[in-house]
């Protein structure tokens, strides 16, 4: 499942065993929460479209189409946190710092085949991994910082309270459907227009879910029933919305744990190779200009003959 | 440490997450949906009717001597309270001002020039109804921090909450349409706002006093009776108009207030700008142009 995050498995193989697990056991838990926030999204908007389509398809179809929306989004929103910082990679591996102060001309040239430049890195991440790196999320400007987060908090707390309005018409549907009925039989709604058009379905059909098509009324008999309530369920569902990003910006097993050291390694491993075949690449250029052949050969370029 | 953070917040998300969801249980969602809301709908149904019918024309309200009419004005202010004033006018002299209006030779330039002249006619003859309208503001009892703008918004809501009838001078008639609606060739005043009157001269306005009787009015005998009414209890106002709107407003000008939209005298008084054609309409609301020049102040 850990997939679904975008997360690898081979990098979890590469941690101690005890550590391997508690990274698999957090990540699935933040998995865990994207599917039940995508769930109630879904539920929401089923009930949103029910209302204003009185169509179960159409229902089951958006509310399937917005949970894996949400999915995606809540994806997105939580992992664009981990951030490994550019400064560390060029402190430790572009700067020499740590493993690669011995990595001289003679040492590349050593590295004959894939295998040897595969055994050479594996043995320089580890050495990195044993000096117990942090590594910290990337320093960005304060107002870049605040308006990033600011866009996303507020993101998420649309979409929350878009949610929350949803589940609770969802979960008090029977009271407002109660509500409805004893405002017919009070002879409370004199308005012909609203009881032809709103409280009654074309073709004597029965309405789906709440007995009205009108998402205002709901909504209004909805804020009215629950009183105070309805802020409180409103507010809880906001939470439930911004903790898993709380979360994964403040927690220290996320921005600095184990997965992520091995995320930032990779990203070592991967300019090292390229570092170890550029430098082969100039070497090999290096030896061929100074041979003979390419001086005749630029001779003959230059004056058009031979040297002699 | 590091672990208790994690640990803690998905403890707390779990439990929120499931007490939401407990909510699936009958039980507790009847317990936390009130069944009040029939009742209260009931009773603001109620309440509406209540003033409905209090607002409604009542005979005996109508009820006159010989040579006086008994004119009522009942109204619902901003904050949806009920205000009801009745005061007596002479009758001779509510004919006099239509007559004097309809003998005023106006040649289309001075606008400011003919609104004097219907305000100074129609000051004495409204005395009684200003009289009635201090009284009410007074009844009323607005905190004395709010007494002036709760005055003026008193007025103000009197005036808006007349149905519009379209005036028009002898180059209008009526049934027409207009860039803001149609309008019926009635002139009464109607429910819908569709009413209109068509050959009043000079200009399309009536005075003050006439409109104090009958009600009929569109924006600038609105403006023109609301001023006269507010100038004379005190209160620094004008007659704005913008010819580039064709519209006529009522102006205020306050010392301690702004609001975007605004005009001003020839002295170069700043006059904020109160629509008095709709109802509810608050200070400073729903007033387009930039060309609002006082015609009175």
């Amino acid at each position: 499942m850990l997939f679904l995050l975008g997360l690898q498995d081979t990098h979890f193989s590469r941690m101690l065993p005890e550590e391997a697990r508690r990274q698999k056991q957090i990540y699935g838990i933040l998995i865990a929460f994207e599917f039940l926030l995508a769930l109630a999204a879904g539920l929401s908007v089923y009930t949103f479209t029910a209302v204003v389509f009185q169509s179960i398809a159409w229902a089951i179809t958006a509310g399937i189409f917005f949970s894996l929306l949400t999915l995606n989004l809540l994806n997105l929103v939580f992992l664009a946190t981990l951030n490994p910082s550019d400064d560390t990679l060029y402190k430790n591996w572009i700067s020499k710092k740590y493993s690669l102060k011995d990595l001289n001309d003679e040492k590349i040239a050593s590295l004959k085949t894939n295998a040897e430049i595969d055994a050479y890195l594996f043995d320089v991440k580890s050495k990195i991994r044993t000096k117990a790196l942090s590594f910290q999320q990337k320093k960005a400007s304060f107002v870049f910082t605040f308006l990033r987060n600011l866009f996303l908090v507020s993101i998420l707390t649309l979409l929350a309270v878009v949610v929350a309005n949803g589940l609770e018409l969802f979960f008090f549907r029977h009271e407002i459907n109660k509500t409805i009925h004893d405002l017919l039989l009070s002879n409370t709604l004199t308005d012909n227009w609203t009881k032809e058009h709103l409280l009654q379905q074309q073709g004597g059909k029965e309405f789906l879910l709440i007995e009205s098509n009108s998402l205002l009324l709901n909504l209004n008999l909805l804020t009215r029933g629950l009183g105070n309530w309805k802020w409180i369920l409103d507010f809880v569902v906001v939470i439930l919305f911004l903790l898993p990003y709380v979360l994964m910006y403040r927690s220290p097993e996320f921005l600095k744990g184990h997965y992520m050291r091995e995320l930032v390694l990779h990203q070592l491993e991967i300019s090292g190779r390229h570092f170890i075949l550029t430098r082969q690449k100039v070497m090999e250029i290096k030896v061929y200009f100074d041979s003979p052949e390419f001086e005749e050969q630029l001779f003959e370029k230059l004056y058009g003959f031979k040297k002699p | 440490m590091e672990r208790q953070y994690f640990n803690r917040s998905a403890l707390v998300f779990f439990i929120l997450f499931g007490l939401v969801y407990l909510l699936c249980i009958p039980f507790l969602a009847e317990k936390l949906f009130s069944d009040r809301v029939v009742k209260e709908m009931e009773e603001e149904q109620a309440q509406a009717q209540k003033a409905e019918d209090w607002l409604r024309e009542d005979p005996a309200d109508t009820a006159s001597k010989p040579g006086v009419k008994k004119i009522v004005w009942k109204w619902q202010d901003f904050d949806g309270g009920l205000h009801k004033i009745s005061f007596e006018v002479d009758q001779a002299k509510l004919v006099d001002v239509s007559r004097f209006r309809e003998e005023i030779d106006f040649d289309g330039s001075n606008i400011s020039g003919l609104y004097s002249n219907l305000n100074k006619k129609s000051k004495e003859i409204m005395k009684p109804m200003i009289e009635a309208m201090k009284e009410e503001i007074k009844k009323s009892g607005f905190p004395s921090d709010e007494a002036y703008m709760k005055s003026l918004e008193m007025v103000a809501s009197a005036v808006q909450y007349i149905p519009y009838t379209l005036v028009l001078d002898n180059s209008g008639k009526c049934p027409c349409e207009m860039p803001f609606g149609s309008f019926s060739s009635e002139c009464q005043v109607q429910e819908d706002g569709r009413g209109c009157c068509a050959g009043i001269i000079p200009f399309g306005v009536y005075a003050p006093a006439e409109f104090m009787d009958h009600r009929k009015g569109d924006c600038d005998t609105r403006s023109l009776f609301a001023y006269l009414l507010l100038k004379d209890m005190g209160f620094d106002v004008a007659v704005m108009i913008s010819m580039q709107k064709g519209h006529s407003v009522l102006g205020v000008h306050l010392a301690n207030k702004t609001y975007p939209d605004y005009g001003s005298s020839p002295g170069g008084k700043k006059y904020y700008l109160w629509e008095l054609t709709a109802k509810d309409m608050p200070l400073g609301r729903g007033v387009d142009g930039s060309d609002w020049k006082s015609a009175l102040n």
